[in-house]
């Protein structure tokens, strides 16, 4: 039963895969646009390619690139290319492969989105628990209205904010980028300190934003959980109120939350593309924004691939976990 | 018993061992007032190409802001001295009918890996491009080499024979000097024969030198967002006693990103030069606010220098709106060039009535034509007489002042690509303000509208003559008067047969031969009397330069070069040697 269970979820897991990965080879071509000729237009404004031989060099790297074939072709190949994990030749960067570039851009976002997330994650849920379990604490009473204000917030706004008051007008951190501009990356103190420097910006932008979701969840599940007979049992056995909120409180309203945190990290690879557009942050959000805008499908196909993997298999992860991590949820619960 | 504190000691004396030992390896630092620090502007906030050092990539943006610079050409050309600088090669003859160009290398030259630079080098570089235009077409230059080149030849050791596919006059300036967006990248032959598929080949390998070249510079880093130029121990060409070593020990590259930031960079001195701002404005009030900036007419408009890209309004001659000639010329007359002038570049610009740029060698076909243009109307703002042909056109003005034929007002999109945003919303005014039912566009698309042949009207510019008046005629050759949704950078799509034959008769001549002024009159004739076009202004590059670490900068008073150091010609490096350190 159990393994016909695992099996059923993965195939739903493929043909998640499946129609997402249709879903994303055909969505950008059906702009009229062939990268080939954009790119070839912009070299024959500026260098190298005669101004009058644009469509001789597009009809030959057409067909070196296989967008010169039928429609049907090129998606039979791209499933089969996806299948294998082989993303093949960027365009716009050729001879660069998609997966190199998805391997440098990968940690920077892992970095900052990984770090923030937590973070967020637990200052977010610390202050929802304590704002659910106190409800006549003036101070929470203040900071709840501000919370789900911020969380209201684009990312992208809070740092175009932060960079004005705390870049261009303090002078505290830098304004853009991943580290200074003539600085060399290297395993030392300095440029570690110096990469962090960098990464407040847009790690505070990122927290403040998402600080309020976690809040507004665990304290919507904090008063919840006040309210359940264990609660009032525990309450009337005598414990001592940090025990309450710590064992019986936030160990109950945290299952939801660590859930919406494993779905989260699904999401990470995504990245706070705006964020990182607005920070000049090399991640892979900016690639997947520059690949966009050049219409480089195999690096799209590439990118959005991987971000269609990770949320897939992260929530079929949850599928499979969520039933050791709460009883009520057990296979035979769904069989009842 | 392992606690909590062994755990936490021994993990931070690991990390420190790392980042120790780490440290050991990393790159030699260079003090900044021996370091160029340059912003080049790229499209994306990081480089997109790390580790692509093929200067005939098609994906070749990131190089071009730095690496092209380390490859050195057979001549130079300075436009504005109009001289040719013999470099990897001394002198060159044609054959008395042109059909074959004989090059004599210099000696001495030697790679930066030892090994001398030959005619053999310069051989197999032609023979990959041009079997690159016969074949497979995806390097930059093949199809033009293709087209141009019969056969390459070594004649002696230091000199090889280029025969030509049609007699051409011009060919040493379309592909053997390099200056600004023209000629060719020289490959040692020793690396790049085995290099499998040329497009392929990245040419970086930063262990065993590459890329090789023969300029005064290895690189040591490239990263997305940083290029290392080191300045080498040796050099031929100052050995050979035409250039200065360097005393620049490491150039750096960095992505520019927006002008904006270039700008706020530049003002800090953090950077010692950027790419071109554009707005005049901004440029002033960098010269004003910061003395170290200069330009290359220094603190004086229009703050920049001349490039071979005059703006015109381009009519699409493939769409009967245009196809009356009164209609063109009263639009010609209905352009008020200094106001464009004063709104757009704060007056820091030059009005033009040809498709010439005003370089020096030049001048002589511009004054010549000065007497057509004023004859014919064109770059003469002259409402009232536009507003006559407009009437000869058969237009009447309707209520709204809008000129009207049949009961249709005339309408027209003026497409353009984002640079010249700040023209286009003004001459689109003029327009309106004339009669004409005018409105500007500027979108991601209008690159490819006017590529396609598909507009109304549109700004661009020339990329035609820099040394003689030839490159700027051919543009408008019938036989580049594609059909509409053929691609070209050509937009006018114009086309007589008249004025065909004078261009190719002028083709066939030398650029020094004395009947080429009086052809260039007769076709010029023929191209203002239809109103091909509406020329508007110079084009400038405005590129700030910093003097707190580096002086010697090109200016008007100093012109030994460009100093866009963006040119895919490599110009840029005949400039780096020429640099001195402030203090």
């Amino acid at each position: 039963m159990l393994v016909r269970l695992i099996l059923q979820k993965i195939l739903m897991l493929l043909a998640v895969v499946w129609a997402a990965g249709t879903l994303n080879f055909f969505i950008p071509r059906l702009a009229p646009k062939n990268p080939i000729a954009e790119k070839l237009t912009q070299m024959a404004g500026t260098s190298g390619v005669d101004p009058t031989k644009i469509q001789e060099m597009s009809e030959a790297f057409n067909a070196k690139f296989g967008l010169d074939r039928p429609l049907w072709q090129q998606y039979l190949s791209y499933l089969g290319d996806m299948a294998q994990f082989d993303f093949g030749y960027s365009i716009t960067k050729y001879p660069v492969r998609v997966a190199d570039l998805i391997a440098a851009a990968l940690p920077w976002t892992l970095g900052l989105m990984i770090s923030t997330t937590l973070i967020a994650f637990v200052l977010g849920t610390l202050l929802g628990a304590a704002a659910g379990w106190k409800r006549n604490s003036r101070i929470l009473q203040i900071l709840s209205p501000l919370i789900m204000v911020f969380s209201a917030i684009p990312f992208y706004l809070l740092g175009l904010v932060l960079i004005y008051f705390l870049a261009a007008k303090a002078g505290w951190f830098p304004i853009s980028g991943g580290h200074g501009i003539v600085s060399i990356p290297e395993w030392s103190w300095e440029f570690a300190r110096e990469v962090l420097h960098h990464a407040v910006l847009p790690s505070i932008s990122i927290i403040i934003a998402s600080i309020g979701t976690w809040a507004i969840g665990m304290r919507s599940m904090m008063v919840n959980v006040q309210g359940e007979d264990y609660m009032t049992f525990a309450e009337a056995k005598g414990l001592k109120p940090w025990r309450l909120f710590l064992r019986y409180g936030m160990r109950n309203a945290l299952l939801p939350q660590a859930t919406a945190l494993a779905l989260y990290f699904g999401h990470v690879v995504n990245g706070a593309v705006l964020v990182e557009i607005v920070f000049s942050y090399p991640g892979l959000g900016s690639l997947l924004l520059d690949s966009i805008k050049l219409f480089d499908f195999p690096t799209i196909y590439g990118i959005v691939f991987i971000l269609t993997l990770t949320v897939a298999i992260s929530m079929l992860a949850i599928d499979l976990i969520y039933p050791l991590l709460d009883p009520r949820v057990r296979v035979g619960g769904l069989n009842g | 018993m392992v606690n909590r504190r062994t755990v936490l000691s021994c993990a931070s004396v690991a990390v420190t061992i790392v980042f120790t030992g780490m440290n050991a390896w990393s790159q030699t630092t260079v003090p900044r007032n021996r370091t160029l620090i340059v912003a080049g502007q790229v499209e994306a906030p990081v480089y997109r190409n790390v580790g692509l050092a093929n200067p005939y990539s098609i994906n070749n943006e990131d190089y071009r802001v730095s690496i092209i610079n380390m490859f050195e050409p057979l001549f130079y050309y300075n436009s504005n001295k109009n001289e040719v600088i013999p470099w990897l090669a001394t002198g060159f003859d044609y054959a008395a009918d042109f059909s074959a160009v004989t090059v004599k290398m210099r000696n001495g030259p030697t790679w930066s890996d030892g090994k001398p630079f030959t005619v053999d080098d310069v051989i197999f570089t032609l023979e990959m491009l041009i079997a690159n235009g016969n074949g497979k077409k995806d390097l930059l230059n093949g199809a033009g080499l293709a087209a141009a080149v019969k056969a390459v030849t070594k004649v002696d050791a230091q000199t090889v024979r280029i025969d030509l596919n049609q007699p051409d006059p011009r060919f040493a300036f379309k592909f053997l000097i390099n200056y600004f967006d023209v000629g060719l990248q020289w490959l040692p032959a020793h690396i790049w024969k085995d290099a499998g598929d040329p497009a392929a080949f990245r040419n970086f390998d930063i262990a065993k030198g590459w890329p090789v070249t023969t300029g005064p510079w290895t690189v040591t880093r490239f990263t997305d967002n940083q290029v290392f130029m080191d300045r080498r121990t040796e050099w031929w060409a100052a050995k050979a006693g035409i250039a200065p070593m360097p005393e620049i020990q490491r150039v750096i590259t960095i992505p520019g990103g927006t002008r904006d930031r270039m700008a706020q960079m530049i003002a800090s001195n953090q950077v010692d030069i950027i790419s071109d701002i554009q707005i005049a404005e901004v440029v002033r009030q960098l010269v004003t606010q910061n003395p170290k900036i200069t330009t290359f007419t220094g603190t004086n408009a229009p703050y920049g220098a001349r490039d071979w890209w005059p703006t015109s309004l381009y009519f699409n001659h493939k769409s009967g709106k245009w196809a009356d000639v009164n209609v063109r010329r009263a639009i010609n007359h209905y352009l008020d060039r200094k106001q464009l002038i004063d709104t757009a570049y704060a007056g820091a610009s030059e009005a033009t009535f040809s498709p010439f740029p005003g370089f020096g060698s030049l001048k002589p076909s511009i004054d010549a034509v000065k007497p057509l243009a004023d004859k014919h109307g064109i770059g003469v703002f002259d409402r009232a007489r536009g507003d006559q042909l407009m009437t000869v056109a058969g237009y009447k003005k309707n209520a709204g002042g809008i000129c009207e034929k049949d009961g249709q007002p005339l309408a027209a999109i003026i497409e353009a690509i984002p640079v010249l945003n700040a023209i286009g919303p003004v001459v689109a005014q003029q327009l309106k303000n004339s009669g004409i039912d005018a409105s500007f566009r500027s979108t991601p698309e209008s690159r490819a509208i006017m590529r396609d042949g598909k507009y109304d009207l549109t700004l661009f510019g020339h990329r035609g003559s820099i040394s003689d008046p030839y490159a700027s005629l051919e543009m408008y050759h019938s036989r580049n008067a594609f059909e509409v949704g053929r691609p070209t950078l050509f937009p006018a799509r114009w086309s007589n047969a008249d004025y065909d034959k004078i261009v190719d008769e002028i083709g066939k001549l030398a650029p020094d031969n004395p009947k080429i002024g009086e052809l260039v009159v007769a076709a010029m004739d023929i191209w203002m009397r239809e109103a091909v076009e509406a020329p508007i202004s110079e084009w400038y590059h405005r590129v700030p330069m910093n003097q707190t670490y580096w002086t010697g900068w090109p200016t008007e008073q100093n012109p030994y070069m460009q100093p866009s150091f963006w040119y895919t010609s490599g110009s840029f490096g005949y400039v780096l040697p020429r640099l001195k350190p402030a203090n």
